[in-house]
């Protein structure tokens, strides 16, 4: 081990801060970096203690996305971390999007751009309800999306609602809704706004958590 | 252009991603495609619409501030192009952000409708097209800066110039004509294009100075975290810039840019006109969107920690989060979302700098506690809350920068130490050779190099200079003698005292008087002519001196007087004894003056007296006068005048020795003795001669029958007596030629001349043989002691006798007391037991002559105590206690034992009280636990098994005591006691366990008794019993060691050391400063001959007596024992076991009076020596050494032979 990278290990200073050094002490830095020895990050939550998302009927329940544990699993400097699955005609993606931020797809192969989808997320913060507006995406297809800054996901998606459903949907998660959404799925929302009378509760509440 | 068919959402969502944050960020293709038109062209087809960036770049494509929901787009207008053909998707036609500051080069805003990332994507491709040149890049730059100035990510200050470096010249210049004719508000846009370019270009300033300090932001419903990393570059555009490495797509609020402004304004003076960048990042990615103005705080807080500061003892506290609005007079100012904040903070484990809240109670107390909190009013305040208390990096780098240096420091100067004590060590092992080598031309410098070997510690050089002080007859050189000067001649040569001596000096016409003692120059006094002799007077009051061929005479006791010059012809002087002086001119009768007064002759003698070359030709002995009446030499009666014989000897020097016979120095070297009876007969001649021409110059007869004799050659101790004549050594083993050797009136010290040299004084014996000052009649000598604080000597003898002596002057001592029988001489043929003395001299006890032992008080020298015979035992006293207040008897049976038997011996303890009635001690009733039982049967007493049934007690009846009847009629048995005694009382106060043949001695303090006995395999056992409750002894510990018939006991003065003799080998020491666990220390202090019969000790130094001689061990170090002297006596008196010295250090030895016929009659002599010499040689050699030198090692003996060591003084 050079001395350059042995006090790097030690002091956590310079360029190539390893992780893991941030909240340790010197003892420990000091040791670590003396054998080799990478320190996780004290920063990262314990997925295991974190709540995991109630599951309720027709809802399915992807496999946790952990930022942490899978950097930590990573052998070098990882690439963009990203996990799919499909379920049904639904394929999910779930990806790291930017500083803190996990971004959730969910793709069908037809236009649903006249249906909201559910979905119970939870991060490091807590367990939220959610609602996905479809966008088109392909000729033939439809996205939802969601952006959120977690650590980990876990994300449990329900059955399909129509877009109805909105009427009866807490303003809270329209506005958490919204505000997760990013930019080409405001689209959608824009078309819900645009399907109701203009005092609409509704549409003021998506407008609002617009911007 | 339609559309081709887009790419699924995921693959835009991840492309996005991948050019703002990486790998492959949209800056990296960018720089990668600097300086080539073609790949510039193929990234701004990228951002085509339908194109995979312009998709991408889609899904992030927000203003802040602005609402995100789509609108209708408006109709595309081609003017507001750029000059380009880029269209922007109609998709992304969002919204037209807020309008823009005033600007002067920035007449239009770029894409209004275009999403931030798309428009920083472009941004970024425009100053690469700029960079190229070409008539529209003017437009590319206003078109460039626009969007950052549009994205909020510079402060509104006006900057000046946009420095850019040589290797991007072209662009450089372009900028800066742009910024010259910028508003203000735009040349921060510009600015950050020249950043950029150099970026572009690979040329980025070299970083000088970092500062990193985490942030807290408020995702509305939660917080989140990050990190700002501001970095100092060497030069660049002065200014406050985003970095554009990672920073390219950040998009920020108004408020943020105020913040940044604030914060550069704030910022110190020494920044500004540096070039600072910065980025903000939220696990290692960057941020593409901000909000908001609390990071103001942040960016003053970094800002200031970047300002140049001569020592950073405390750094910023990586754990440590400001979050408050910067406010331009330095003040915080409460920030948005503090909840969400501090619960990141907590779950980050930071602390928390705040501005003081408006409302304190919006905030839980909890969470302020948690996230340890702490307000901070002013952007200075926050700035010390952000720092550590000290910089662990700077700490442990300056601790192992200490460690380091330390060690370095520590390993140099240990080297160097070790460096210089080796060379010391190898420098200090050479002297000792090098003063061998040396000593035969400078023997004061031979004992100056083995001091100096000393001081350096080499290994084994103390004992070798002791042994050279001890045995060095070298007693000091006259250094101050100049040029020609010789000493007067002959034994007149010194003052009848010896403290003086005389010399001349020819040169000057001088006579100068010398001090001995110092060998330091007196007194100098001018004659004025030529002189030709000296000599000071019988009485040592006057100096004769021929001068000019007449007589002056000098009082020496005055130093002021001066020479009283007479008629007296004389070329020579001599004194005779009887005050008479001898003047010999030249070739001329031998006259003798009476100088008392006015010169008187007495009378002449012979015809034609020679002067002497050396020494006067004239030699004196009680009545009678030899001198050289060429080719004779005369005998004459001093008183008539008369010549008695005439020697036909061709001579060159004579003396008389104090018995009368003369020795005659003949001129071919060799020396004759004659009888001077009548007729005078030679009796012996001394067979040594010198080679050819050479004469004995000088003689002279010094004590105990020794005779030296120089030539011009050397100089030889001869001893003459009964004997053949012997020569016994040269007097002063040096190489440089010997002029005369002439001896000081008591015979023992030489002033001895050589060709070249300065005189020196040396030794006729040395100091390691010491001759006896004085004999004493002893008798039955059975000890000897000095008394202490006085000049008292105690003898006792065999009997109860004693005799007091004062040995203040120990050639003439004076017989004060004595007691008992023979006038203290003892009984003859008495016991041989020794007595014992306590510790302070005041008492001792001995055995008295009806096989009891007594203890007499020394002052008055009276009878305290008696202890009666036990039985057929005889009472011999062993050791008695420091005060004398106890004593330790054994009962030694005399009768019935075969020769070489040994029997168990009870050991008794016995207290002594002077002047008091006996009072019944009981013995102790029970043994204190531990404790070995002592006896407590009377003594004498048999055990109760062992008394045949029906024997009276023993008390009642002892054995060996006369039956009442016989007792005189009319005494009592009180007056059986020596008048004025205490009788002992009837039981001792304890009896310690029997042992054969014990050796018993009191330790210094009087508590400790040592008991050793003799093993049956060459070993023997020591056992220490703590009397300080006589009645009660306690074993201290008991110690089996090899020894040989171990001898006598002796102790240290400090009572920290034991030695215990052999009878027949090495004796050993014991260190007994820990009674607990005494350690034998040594074992090898072996005797030089023969069986060690006593000891004595005075400091370091151990003198044991053996058969015949004496022994003198250096005890300095106890483990390395050194022997220092060994003498014998010079006749057949030999020592015996009684010895002791005095503080002053008189040895004081018995010796067995009439040789071995001694050894059956107990008739024995008492010897007084002094071994002063030896004990100061062994205090301190050095000392001695130097003493003998007179001076200090000079400078340039030091880089002879001690090269590379700083000469320093070694003599005290």
């Amino acid at each position: 081990m050079s001395t350059g990278r042995y006090l790097t290990l030690l002091i956590g200073s310079g360029p190539s801060r390893p992780r893991g050094i941030q909240g340790y002490g010197l003892w420990r830095r000091y040791w670590s970096a003396l054998l080799g020895i990478h320190l996780p990050p004290l920063d990262a939550p314990d997925p295991a203690r974190a709540p995991a998302p109630p599951t309720r009927a027709g809802f399915v329940r992807l496999p946790r996305f952990d930022r942490a544990a899978l950097r930590l699993a990573a052998s070098g400097d990882p690439e963009r971390l990203t996990t799919g699955w499909t379920s049904g005609d639904r394929a999910y993606t779930v990806r790291e999007s930017g500083p803190g931020e996990i971004e959730l797809l969910v793709h069908v192969d037809h236009d649903a751009t006249a249906e909201l989808l559910p979905a119970d997320v939870t991060t490091d913060r807590g367990t939220h309800p959610y609602l996905l507006v479809f966008v088109p995406d392909d000729p033939h297809g439809s996205v939802a999306a969601l952006r959120l800054s977690a650590s980990f996901l876990d994300v449990a998606t329900g059955p399909v609602q129509p877009s109805a459903a909105l009427d009866t949907a807490d303003p809270a998660t329209i506005t958490r809704s919204v505000a997760a959404t990013p930019d080409p799925g405001m689209s959608g929302w824009a078309r819900l706004v645009a399907g109701r009378p203009a005092d609409d509760p509704i549409a003021r509440v998506i407008r609002d958590a617009a911007g | 252009m339609p559309p081709a068919d887009p790419a699924p959402a995921a693959d835009r969502y991840e492309l996005c991603s991948r050019l703002l944050f990486g790998p492959g960020t949209w800056f990296e293709l960018c720089r990668d495609a600097a300086g080539s038109p073609s790949a510039i062209a193929g990234l701004r087809a990228r951002l085509a619409p339908g194109a995979d960036a312009a998709e991408a770049f889609a899904t992030r494509s927000s203003w802040p501030g602005e609402s995100r929901l789509p609108q209708t787009p408006p109709a595309p207008d081609p003017g507001s192009a750029s000059g380009d053909s880029l269209l922007l998707p109609a998709s992304f036609l969002l919204p037209g952000p807020s309008p823009l500051p005033e600007s002067s080069l920035l007449p239009e805003s770029p894409a209004p409708g275009a999403g931030s990332a798309w428009s920083a994507a472009k941004a970024a491709s425009d100053v690469l097209a700029a960079m190229d040149g070409g008539p529209g890049a003017n437009d590319l730059l206003r078109s460039a800066a626009a969007h950052w100035r549009r994205a909020n990510v510079l402060p509104t200050l006006p900057l000046t110039g946009a420095g850019i470096g040589s290797p991007t010249a072209p662009i450089a210049r372009r900028l800066a004509v742009l910024t010259d004719d910028a508003a203000a508000a735009d040349r921060a846009g510009l600015g950050f294009l020249a950043i950029c370019v150099r970026a572009f270009a690979r040329d980025l300033p070299r970083k000088r100075r970092e500062a990193e300090l985490p942030v807290l932001f408020d995702r509305r419903s939660t917080g989140g975290h990050g990190v700002l990393r501001l970095t100092l570059l060497d030069d660049g555009p002065p200014g406050l810039y985003p970095d554009p490495r990672s920073m390219l797509f950040l998009v920020a609020d108004r408020r943020f840019a105020e913040a940044l402004d604030t914060a550069w304004r704030t910022a110190g003076p020494r920044l500004h006109d540096r070039c600072v960048i910065w980025r903000l990042t939220t696990d290692g990615l960057p941020c593409d969107e901000i909000a908001g103005g609390s990071l103001g705080a942040a960016f003053g807080v970094g800002l200031a920690d970047l300002a140049p500061r001569l020592l950073r003892a405390r750094r910023l506290d990586r754990r440590c989060a400001v979050t408050a609005e910067l406010q331009p007079d330095t003040r915080l100012a409460e920030a948005g979302g503090v909840p969400n904040k501090l619960e990141e903070a907590v779950r980050k484990r930071w602390r928390v700098v705040l501005a003081p809240a408006r409302d304190p109670d919006t905030l839980p107390e909890a969470l302020l506690r948690a996230a340890r909190v702490r307000f901070a009013v002013d952007l200075a305040a926050a700035v010390r809350s952000c720092r550590t208390k000290m910089n662990p990096a700077f700490v442990a780098l300056a601790a192992a920068v200490l460690l380091a240096a330390s060690g370095i420091a520590g390993g140099a100067v240990a080297a160097t130490r070790e460096s210089r004590a080796a060379h010391q060590r190898e420098i200090a092992v050479g002297l000792i050779p090098a003063a061998a080598s040396v000593r035969r031309t400078d023997p004061a410098t031979a004992l100056l190099l083995e001091a100096l070997a000393v001081r350096l510690g080499a290994p084994g050089a103390r004992p070798v200079l002791v042994q050279s002080v001890v045995d060095n007859r070298f007693a000091g050189a006259f250094d101050g003698f100049a040029g020609i000067e010789d000493p007067c001649g002959g034994r007149q040569t010194w003052s009848p005292d010896g403290r003086l001596i005389a010399s001349i000096r020819p040169a000057t016409d001088e006579v100068r008087i010398w001090d001995t003692a110092s060998r330091s120059l007196v007194r100098t006094v001018a004659m004025h002519d030529d002189v030709t002799g000296c000599a000071f007077s019988p009485d040592g009051l006057t100096l004769a001196i021929a001068v000019g061929g007449r007589l002056a005479q000098l009082p020496v006791l005055d130093p002021t007087s001066q020479p009283v010059l007479t008629t007296v012809e004389a070329v020579q002087v001599q004194f005779a004894p009887n005050g008479l002086l001898a003047a010999i001119g030249d070739h001329q009768p031998l006259r003798l003056w009476s100088v008392t007064g006015t010169p008187r002759l007495v009378g002449s003698i012979g015809a034609d007296v020679s002067e002497g070359q050396r020494q006067p030709p004239v030699a004196f002995h009680a009545g009678m006068m030899a001198f050289i009446d060429r080719p004779n030499v005369v005998i004459a009666d001093l008183a008539r005048l008369r010549v008695r014989a005439r020697l036909p000897v061709s001579a060159e020097s004579l003396a008389f020795s104090p018995r009368g016979v003369l020795a005659i120095g003949r001129t071919d070297s060799l020396t004759e003795l004659w009888d001077t009876g009548r007729p005078p007969r030679r009796t012996d001649v001394l067979r040594y001669q010198a080679p050819t021409g050479y004469v004995a110059s000088s003689l002279g007869f010094g004590a105990n029958g020794t005779l030296v004799v120089a030539s011009h050659a050397s100089s030889h101790v001869w001893q003459i007596g009964s004997e053949d004549p012997r020569r016994l050594r040269a007097l002063a083993p040096v190489d440089s030629q010997v002029g005369s050797a002439d001896l000081a009136p008591d015979g023992r010290t030489a002033l001895v001349t050589f060709g070249s040299r300065p005189p020196s004084l040396w030794r006729v014996d040395s100091h390691g043989w010491p001759r006896a000052v004085v004999t004493l009649p002893g008798g039955t000598v059975s000890g000897v002691r000095f008394l202490p604080g006085t000049t008292q000597m105690l003898v006792t003898a065999a009997g109860g006798a004693a005799a007091l002596w004062d040995v203040a002057d120990p050639a003439r001592p004076v017989h004060l007391r004595a007691v008992g029988p023979r006038e203290g001489r003892g009984t003859r043929g008495g016991s041989s037991a020794a007595s014992v003395f306590s510790g302070d001299s005041r008492f001792f006890a001995a055995a008295d002559d009806d096989g009891g032992a007594g203890v007499w008080a020394v002052e008055g020298l009276r009878r305290v105590m008696t202890v009666p015979r036990s039985g057929d035992d005889e009472v011999v006293p062993l050791a008695l206690s420091a005060d004398g207040g106890l004593l330790v008897t054994r009962n030694h049976e005399s009768n019935g034992l075969q020769q070489g038997e040994l029997r168990d011996e009870r050991i008794h303890l016995w207290a002594v009280r002077e002047g008091t009635q006996p009072t019944a001690t009981p013995p102790a009733e029970s043994q204190p636990p531990g404790t070995t039982p002592a006896e407590t049967r009377p003594p004498g007493t048999p055990p109760a098994e062992t008394r045949p049934p029906g024997t009276p007690p023993a008390e009642s009846q002892p054995p060996g005591t006369p039956p009442a009847e016989t007792r005189p009629p009319g005494t009592t048995p009180a007056e059986s006691q020596p008048p004025g005694t205490t009788p002992a009382e009837s039981r001792p106060v304890a009896t310690l366990p029997a042992v054969s043949d014990p050796e018993v001695a009191f330790a210094p303090d009087g508590r400790l008794v040592t008991v050793v006995r003799a093993g049956t395999s060459g070993d023997a056992v020591a056992t220490w019993w703590n009397v300080a409750d006589p009645r009660r002894p306690v074993t201290l510990a008991s110690r089996r060691f090899a020894i040989e018939a171990p001898g006598v006991i002796a102790f240290s003065s400090d009572g920290r050391r034991m030695f215990v003799t052999s009878e027949t080998g090495p004796g050993v020491s014991w260190d007994i400063s820990d009674m607990s666990d005494p350690r034998l220390v040594h074992s090898q202090v072996s005797l030089h001959d023969g069986q060690a019969l006593a000891t004595a000790t005075s400091g370091n130094t151990l003198v044991l007596s053996a058969t015949g001689a004496i022994d003198v061990w250096d005890m300095t170090d106890p483990t390395l024992p050194a022997e220092v002297a060994v003498f014998a006596t010079d006749d057949k008196s030999i020592f015996h076991e009684h010895l002791a010295i005095s503080p002053t250090g008189l040895l004081a030895t018995a010796q067995w009076a009439e040789g071995v016929v001694g050894q059956y009659t107990n008739e024995s002599i008492i010897q007084l020596r002094n071994v002063s010499p030896i004990l100061t040689a062994v205090t301190d050699p050095v000392a001695a050494a130097c003493h003998i030198a007179g001076h200090d090692l000079p400078t340039t003996l030091w880089q002879r032979h001690a090269p590379g060591i700083t000469p320093h003084p070694i003599c005290p």
